[in-house]
């Protein structure tokens, strides 16, 4: 019986370097399996998903050896457009590949690229839909991030094929979304199609999953011990001295409550932040951790409650710039806030001095980039340096949105070890919005939970761990 | 070497999907840019001011669009995208848009043949919102109900703004290139253009 | 952002595009006559009728406000209240003959484009031109918000800081867009050269795309001779 995939001594380069991602790997997905790819940003997963739906070498360049069969075809050589025949993937970030405005639209557009006809797009659509819980004549503009990737989902399981890729389709949605999806895709694989998942949230995917697979040394190996390798991506960073609390707070909310829309996202939010603590933010996607790291950093006004800081003396509502320098942000996308010709000018920017921008970009692996283009750096590389531009300021606070995302161990390591240096001679606090259990124990002395608007739970770092490991985090 | 193996080739080479994509993206990036200018200006019933405010703005995008996607045709697909919008609201501004983009390319085809070099892309993307001053004129003079002889008689306003146009594009258009040069710099754009080394 | 304006039950494209421009010209033409506001209104009465109310009101409010204004400052350049009514008559024109397209999703627009054989990757363009305009002024209000958070928001002594700190982070997103966009197109079986794509919902010219027609040209004819 055909394979759904097969790879055939395939190895690849990235143009310009070195290493290879893959070296002579071979891997094989049959039809009815659920298999998951795990592992940590940087090993090369959405490589291979690359090399298997024809982004790459067509789209993106690079040097690549070896065979790909997808239905028992030869489609080594076929590009994208022609794979999607056979396989359909689909990506992260939907917010940006969303054309249309309405959701049966952009439902259909992959089917009318297969040259359906359009009766039979019309019901692939109305199932489709109807299966991840989307309603046709909405409107794409107003979905919320979870709704936009199921639409996305939703579009690519409209065009009928039998082999689906997806790259990592749980990252906007909530806990009710995952199990939707993830049932979804089960329920296909009952019907004979192969799913390849490239998923890092195990714990949430693992009841579905058939097998499990990782990038090591070049090969895709199936993971024959699943619980070690789910303890081996837990906790990376030693345990550190927490703080345990007396100093003097700096931010304090009361009561506050923030509505976006019709419903409230924050409905009843009381904390306070001390010197040198640091607070984790846990939740579901869409729960408000972001909106609530923001609104702490001022760069949002709450709707109602009392928000006091003791940071600075400030005339007005509106922060200043030197607002910022004492109360750090540091993105989530790292290239929304650098723009400097260099990576030494970027730390400049806030370092009281040069020689401190340089010891900056030593105490976060930086040293040998400080001539580059800050845009011209890995993803990991340039999350590094937004953190490290930030802290040149010598912030007493900073917030911090997803910074491990995309490190792999020894860099995690670097970060958790920067911050914990910084800690102790500037005496910063931090508060995180992560969903990274490698580092609970070294980051974090206190972790808040929001759900439905409120802080349902106070824990402190190990409580953090378990929660991020599915249980309550009062447990 | 480079250079010339790619000026041999035939000038009118294929677009690829990024290649539209890309300058579909850039078109609602210069709607947008026109969308926040427009209204501070367009109250006023002195030909030209509309134009050059959006002058600048215009030209940057578009010389940064250029940078990228360096074949003939590339500039009146801009103006193709980004007339398309004011297509439901004016059609008027959606033609001016278009046939602008078309005018300019012919020149550059005149005077340049190609992209491939940095005076081409800085000229064409200067001339843009210049061009598309005659049929503003028009559209103007019937707005206002004035006629030619009207603007003769009191030239002074639209020669400023005319001439202003033409400064703040080119204005536009080099520091669009100089963000271009960062861009590949960045690694994110090849030295001649996107498929430079096909 | 233009949805609020769409009808309904919208025109056949082609037929809201050349009535459009046939308002548009036929007004032109008779625009320095009084009769023109006779044949707004009642172009603007057709197209209420036609279930384009949204879309005539829209238009109506937003020219109207920016006719008086205009027509206000022809009044005083050229010194007579006749300036200021074919001022007015002008703007209010514009914004009437503008319906039939404002009232029209894009998305018909392109499967008409489509269905006529135009390029996909034009019409697939235009959809992405339109939709992304929302997007990207999330992305500017992002950047700006990054912008204070690096303290650049308001360094209007130093332009260049300005300048870099907006427009590099603005560039790179949009490559970034752009190119996972061309890859979702790809992964989802878009080819430039695939003149077979099928096109789901597509328009089809019906009987009341005529009469509208029909009444656009007969009031069109109407001014002409009025006039």
């Amino acid at each position: 019986m055909k394979k759904a995939v097969e790879v055939r001594d395939l190895s690849f380069s990235y143009p310009g370097e070195t290493r290879k991602i893959l070296d002579h790997a071979d891997f094989t997905l049959e039809y009815g399996e659920f298999a998951v790819l795990s592992g940590i940003s940087g090993e090369g997963k959405t490589t291979l998903l690359g090399l298997l739906n024809g982004v790459i070498p067509f789209l993106t360049p690079g040097k690549r050896e070896g065979k790909i069969f997808l239905a028992g075809e030869d489609c080594t050589d076929r590009k994208a457009g022609e794979r999607a025949f056979f396989a359909g993937t689909v990506l992260q970030n939907a917010d940006e590949q969303i054309v249309y405005e309405k959701a049966a639209d952009e439902a259909a557009f992959g089917c009318e690229n297969l040259n359906l006809p359009p009766e039979e797009i019309e019901g692939r659509v109305d199932a489709s839909l109807k299966l991840l819980r989307i309603a046709p004549d909405s409107s794409t503009r107003t979905l919320s991030g979870g709704q936009k990737q199921r639409l996305i989902t939703a579009a690519t399981l409209a065009m009928g094929q039998r082999i689906l890729f997806l790259d990592e389709p749980l990252a906007n949605l909530d806990r009710a979304g995952a199990l939707l999806l993830l049932q979804t895709l089960k329920d296909l694989t009952k019907q004979g199609c192969a799913v390849l998942l490239i998923e890092h949230r195990l714990d949430l995917v693992l009841p579905f999953a058939d097998s499990v697979y990782r990038l090591r040394q070049g090969k895709i190996e199936r993971v024959a011990n699943v619980p070690a390798l789910l303890a081996e991506n837990r906790r990376l960073l030693p345990a550190s001295q927490a703080q345990t609390g007396g100093g003097s707070p700096l931010v304090e909310l009361a009561h506050i409550r923030y509505a976006p829309g019709k419903t409230p996202l924050l409905r009843d939010i009381s904390l306070s932040v001390r010197e040198g603590e640091r607070v984790w933010l846990l939740g579901e996607n869409g729960c408000g951790t972001t909106t609530l790291l923001r609104l702490m950093a001022r760069l949002i006004r709450p709707d109602g409650g009392a928000y006091r800081q003791s940071l600075l003396p400030e005339k007005g509502r509106r922060p200043s710039a030197r607002w910022f320098r004492a109360a750090g942000y540091v993105y989530q996308n790292p290239s929304y806030q650098l723009f400097m010709p260099t990576v030494r000018d970027e730390l400049a920017v806030a370092a009281p001095e040069d020689a401190y921008a340089v010891r900056m970009a030593e105490l976060f692996g930086l040293s040998e980039l400080l001539d580059r283009h800050p845009h011209a750096l890995s993803e990991g590389q340039k999350r590094r340096l937004g953190i490290a531009a930030v802290l040149a300021g010598q912030p007493r606070l900073v917030f911090l949105d997803e910074p491990t995302v995309g490190q792999d161990a020894e860099n995690l390591k670097r970060i958790g070890s920067a911050l914990q240096t910084l800690r102790q001679e500037t005496g910063m606090a931090t508060v995180t919005v992560t969903h990274d259990i490698r580092c609970a124990a070294a980051l974090c002395d206190r972790a808040l939970l929001l759900a439905d608007g409120v802080i349902a739970a106070q824990g402190k770092a190990h409580q953090a761990e378990n929660y991020l490991s599915g249980q309550p985090l009062n447990q | 070497m480079k250079q010339k193996n790619i000026e041999k080739k035939n000038p009118f080479r294929a677009f690829k999907l990024k290649d539209f994509v890309f300058r579909a993206v850039l078109s609602a990036a210069m709607t947008l840019a026109g969308g926040v200018t427009m209204p501070l200006v367009m109250h006023t019933t002195l030909f030209g001011l509309r134009n050059m405010v959006a002058s600048p703005l215009y030209a940057l995008f578009c010389a940064i669009g250029l940078s990228k996607v360096r074949k003939p045709g590339a500039l009146s697909v801009i103006g193709l995208f980004s007339g398309a919008p004011l297509a439901f609201m004016s059609v008027v501004m959606f033609f001016n848009n278009l046939v602008a983009g078309i005018l300019a390319e012919l020149l550059m085809l005149l005077f340049f043949r190609n992209y491939q070099k940095k005076g081409a892309i800085l000229f064409t993307a200067g001339i843009y919102m210049p061009l598309s001053l005659p049929v503003t004129l028009l559209f103007s003079m019937w707005l206002n109900g004035s006629s030619f002889s009207d603007l003769v008689a009191a030239p002074i306003p639209a020669i400023f703004t005319s001439i202003g146009t033409v400064i703040l594009g080119f204005f536009g258009a080099f520091l669009g290139c100089k963000i271009a040069k960062e861009l590949q710099k960045a690694g994110k754009l090849r030295p001649y253009g996107e498929d430079a080394d096909a | 952002m233009l949805e609020f304006f769409h009808a309904k039950k919208p025109l056949f494209p082609p037929v809201g595009f050349l009535c459009s421009l046939l308002a548009l010209g036929v007004g032109m033409a008779y625009s320095s006559h009084l009769v023109l506001y006779g044949y707004i209104a009642a172009l603007a009465l057709l197209f209420a009728l036609f279930g384009l109310w949204r879309a005539v009101l829209g238009a109506g409010l937003m020219m109207g406000c920016f006719g008086l204004l205009t027509g206000v400052l022809s009044c005083l350049t050229a010194g007579s209240f006749a300036s200021f009514f074919e001022t007015l008559g002008r703007c209010l024109l514009l914004g009437v003959a503008a319906v039939p397209m404002l009232s029209l999703p894009a998305a018909d627009m392109t499967r008409s484009l489509r269905q006529m054989k135009c390029p996909g990757a034009l019409t697939l363009g235009i959809l992405v031109t339109i939709r992304f305009i929302p997007v990207l002024v999330g992305e500017v209000r992002q950047i700006r918000e990054a912008m204070k958070t690096r303290g650049a928001g308001s360094a209007w002594r130093r332009p260049q800081t300005i300048y870099r700190a907006f427009f590099i982070p603005l560039t790179m997103r949009i490559l970034g867009i752009s190119d996972a966009l061309s890859l979702s197109l790809e992964t989802r079986g878009f080819r430039l050269k695939n003149k077979d794509a099928s096109v789901f919902r597509p328009v089809r010219f019906g009987w009341r795309d005529g009469v509208f027609a029909v009444g656009t040209g007969i009031l069109s004819v109407l001014l002409g001779v009025l006039a």
